[in-house]
């Protein structure tokens, strides 16, 4: 069962928000979604269970997080289904950590070259993967949630540091 | 062909490429593979069967564009041909890799037919 829901807040013009929610759907169904061997769990998986979080931060004319989370075994899932992986096949978590980060920079160079570029010059960093991640994601009070999208086992946020 | 030389800091996407040549049918003797542009060198001026190289842009120790600047030092775009696989399709790092000397880009994410076409494109 696969469930997909996506929520859009204030700050962040029509044209970006729909310009985010195309480059992270571009990325899932190009890069996750199609390859044989994964297997996706139930989008409830994703809720309240988040152990596997994969952040690239933007700075420039827009700054702000791009955010990719699920549970461990969701990791897994998309890990295997990123590598092609068939039944059986070994996986080490250093696969994983190094699967979900390019995950990531994926979903964060698609936003960049349809969006970011678009709204001026912005500067990627390298992915931060973090193993048994804490729920609280970004504490400062300046960051807000542009869009999300929830995709079976995992979850793509998109945060928009609020103009200084 | 013979010999393909994957350059990536990224494990996985070496893997994925690896992969999606064998999906995309082309026919290869051996698949090589370095992290950065350094060990690229290396591994080129070890395996002169070497005909086609694809490489990402941003890489630690040395980038794709200073890779391609490199080759093309001792190698012409006829003899050793590069493919650029990058997020950056369109932006400026893609441009200057064409014109230090690349044959061509293929924007990350990609499907193994996108890349089989390049490679065909690069070989005709």
């Amino acid at each position: 069962m696969q469930s997909n829901e996506s929520t859009a807040k204030g700050g962040v013009t029509k044209d970006l928000i729909q310009q985010l929610q195309e480059a992270i759907e571009t990325t899932f169904s190009s890069i996750i979604l199609p390859f044989e061997g994964v297997q996706v769990q139930d989008a409830e998986d994703t809720e309240g269970a988040v152990r596997v979080r994969a952040t690239i931060t933007f700075e420039g004319d827009l700054e702000g997080h791009v955010l990719i989370h699920c549970s461990l075994s969701g990791a897994h899932d998309i890990s295997r289904g990123m590598l092609m992986l068939e039944e059986g096949d070994p996986l080490e978590l250093s696969d994983v950590v190094d699967a979900m980060g390019e995950c990531a920079n994926l979903v964060a160079g698609v936003l960049k070259r349809n969006a970011f570029d678009v709204a001026g010059t912005v500067k990627m960093s390298c992915p931060k993967v973090e193993v048994d991640a804490p729920d609280q994601v970004f504490p400062r009070p300046d960051a807000q949630l542009a869009y999300k999208l929830v995709r079976g086992v995992s979850a793509a946020e998109v945060w928009v540091n609020k103009a200084g | 062909m013979r010999k393909v030389l994957i350059v990536d800091d990224s494990a996985t996407m070496r893997k994925i490429l690896m992969r999606s040549l064998r999906q995309a049918e082309i026919k290869l003797e051996e698949i090589l593979e370095a992290s950065n542009g350094i060990e690229a060198l290396a591994q080129i001026a070890s395996n002169p069967e070497i005909e086609l190289i694809l490489s990402d842009i941003n890489m630690p120790e040395m980038g794709g564009i200073d890779l391609v600047k490199n080759v093309r030092a001792t190698k012409t775009a006829d003899e050793l041909p590069i493919l650029m696989v990058t997020t950056e399709g369109g932006s400026g790092m893609v441009a200057s890799a064409m014109e230090s000397g690349a044959n061509g880009y293929v924007t990350k994410p990609f499907t193994p037919e996108v890349l089989k076409d390049a490679i065909q494109r690069i070989n005709s």
